[in-house]
């Protein structure tokens, strides 16, 4: 069971990149990555709390709960066309700085 | 009474937290051991106040830095010669209770902390803490029928990362105990909001599961509508946990299952959901026509990363019996079966975990392009 767990989410992961919006980070400079980020977290927060600052708190403010930093988690992968991020770094952000800082790490580490 | 010095380790989690304020308003001196933690903060949301001391005054808690992955629970070197020797139990309350991550974290986190836990019991200069490990009814793994507290290794697979490394620490908490640390297990089934009140200060595991089926995210699943899941009241887990510390010598060498006496079916689970006009109910299909493959793009997103994690679950049929923590603490939770849940609903929709429209995944990236 364990075994098959794994392997489908591994075939998941791999279909998810290749349909997604991969490669795109390459287009993006680090400062658009940033703003697309904001825009993201943005539409996702609950209504009302204007436009988000690297200080703006996804719990507190935006009304995050665990579901929602997945969901963030994939649509960020998407976006950027990002490997799957390890959902324990995506469920411990706090704050959009967070996030941001989480993103731009992994871009870097991913670039060619 | 006198009162007892008693290590909490993971105690600002779910049930950590309820079992150190127990501990305190029963008089006892708690060291409550954190991590990345400043603050303790109980299910009903308010703070468990923390004495400055490094040694607590009996009926108040002191908080202690601490890393149970590291030996001798990465503890400074003056905080661990001051625990030695003076402490009267140990309730080993930290584990990593996510799905979904790689067998390195539950490894670590379940297995190898719950070995430097026995460590640290066993090297007493007076002699071995009696300890109290948290565990879950769920090292049963993926067995049917009747689960006895008793049974441990029964040839059993299963269907987490999570309930094997639970498993494989209690088996570790035995070896311990055959070599003489005084222990005892209470296995939790799946932890759940206040018996009276459905509260639940963490949103997580059944309750992500919940929100994905009620907001139509995921609309069918692998599974058996004769499936059963067993529900338990948080705060009923604490008094049993805080009672097992207390009275330690009732409960030394037993394994107690912290268990709801009413099994819930997926089909109690359905006929519930659909009380709730604004509710999506999941339909079940037989595991050996299901593929993900067929779901529609975002929902077979949403299996593939969340749902799915919790697969094994929606096809289980064991039923645990809990006569040794029904004999100890003499009750079992007041509330169960379809009034619960509702009461659990009912909080989720209070607090807007459940019910409110946000927009998922495809429509957040359509609205970028």
């Amino acid at each position: 069971m364990l075994e098959r767990i794994s392997r489908s989410r591994g075939a998941a992961f791999g279909m998810i990149s290749a349909h997604g919006y991969g490669g795109q980070t390459d287009g993006f400079s680090h400062e658009s990555m940033r703003a697309t980020i904001g825009q993201i977290i943005e539409k996702m927060g609950r209504a009302g709390p204007g436009p988000v600052s690297d200080e703006t708190r996804l719990a507190e403010d935006l009304g995050f709960d665990s579901l929602r930093l997945i969901e963030l988690a994939i649509i960020i992968e998407k976006a950027f066309g990002l490997s799957p991020l390890d959902l324990e770094s995506a469920c411990a952000v706090r704050t959009v700085r967070d996030v941001t800082d989480l993103v731009l790490g992994l871009e870097t580490e991913e670039r060619p | 009474m006198i009162p007892l010095r008693i290590l909490v380790t993971g105690a600002s989690g779910l049930l950590g937290a309820e079992v150190v304020s127990r501990l305190a308003a029963d008089g006892h001196m708690v060291y409550a051991l954190l991590h990345s933690n400043a603050e303790i903060v109980r299910n009903n949301g308010r703070r468990v106040a923390l004495e400055a001391a490094e040694d607590p005054q009996p009926g108040s808690v002191a908080c202690l830095q601490g890393d149970i992955t590291q030996p001798r629970l990465g503890l400074s070197s003056r905080h661990y010669h001051m625990l030695s020797g003076r402490l009267d139990r140990i309730v080993h309350s930290a584990a990593l209770t996510d799905f979904g991550l790689d067998w390195d974290a539950y490894e670590l986190r379940n297995v190898t902390s719950t070995r430097h836990v026995l460590q640290f019991a066993g090297s007493g200069s007076r002699c071995p803490v009696p300890l109290v490990h948290i565990s879950t009814a769920y090292v049963c793994g993926e067995r049917n029928g009747t689960v006895h507290e008793s049974e441990l290794a029964a040839g059993q697979s299963f269907g987490t990362y999570y309930e094997k490394s639970k498993y494989e620490a209690e088996l570790a908490v035995r070896e311990a105990a055959a070599r003489g640390l005084p222990t005892a297990v209470v296995r939790p089934s799946i932890v759940v909001g206040a018996e009276r009140t459905g509260t639940i200060r963490d949103f997580k595991n059944m309750y992500v599961v919940l929100k994905m089926f009620t907001a139509g995210r995921v609309r069918s699943v692998p599974g058996f509508y004769d499936a059963v899941l067993n529900l338990v009241p948080v705060d009923y887990v604490a008094d049993l946990v805080s009672q097992v510390a207390i009275r330690f010598a009732d409960a030394a060498g037993k394994t107690l299952h912290a268990i709801n006496r009413y099994d819930l079916s997926l089909l109690d689970f359905s006929n519930v959901l659909a009380e709730y006009p604004s509710f999506h109910v999941p339909r079940y299909v037989p595991p050996s026509s299901f593929s993900a493959t067929q779901l529609p793009g975002d929902e077979r997103l949403y299996y593939e990363r969340i749902v799915g994690l919790y697969e094994s679950f929606f096809t289980r049929r064991a039923s645990f019996d809990d006569s040794e923590a029904r004999t100890f603490l003499g009750r079992s939770p007041t509330v169960g079966g379809h009034a619960y849940l509702r009461r659990l609903l009912n909080y989720c929709l209070r607090v807007g975990y459940l019910g409110a429209q946000a927009p998922g995944i495809d429509e957040v990236l359509r609205e970028l392009r």
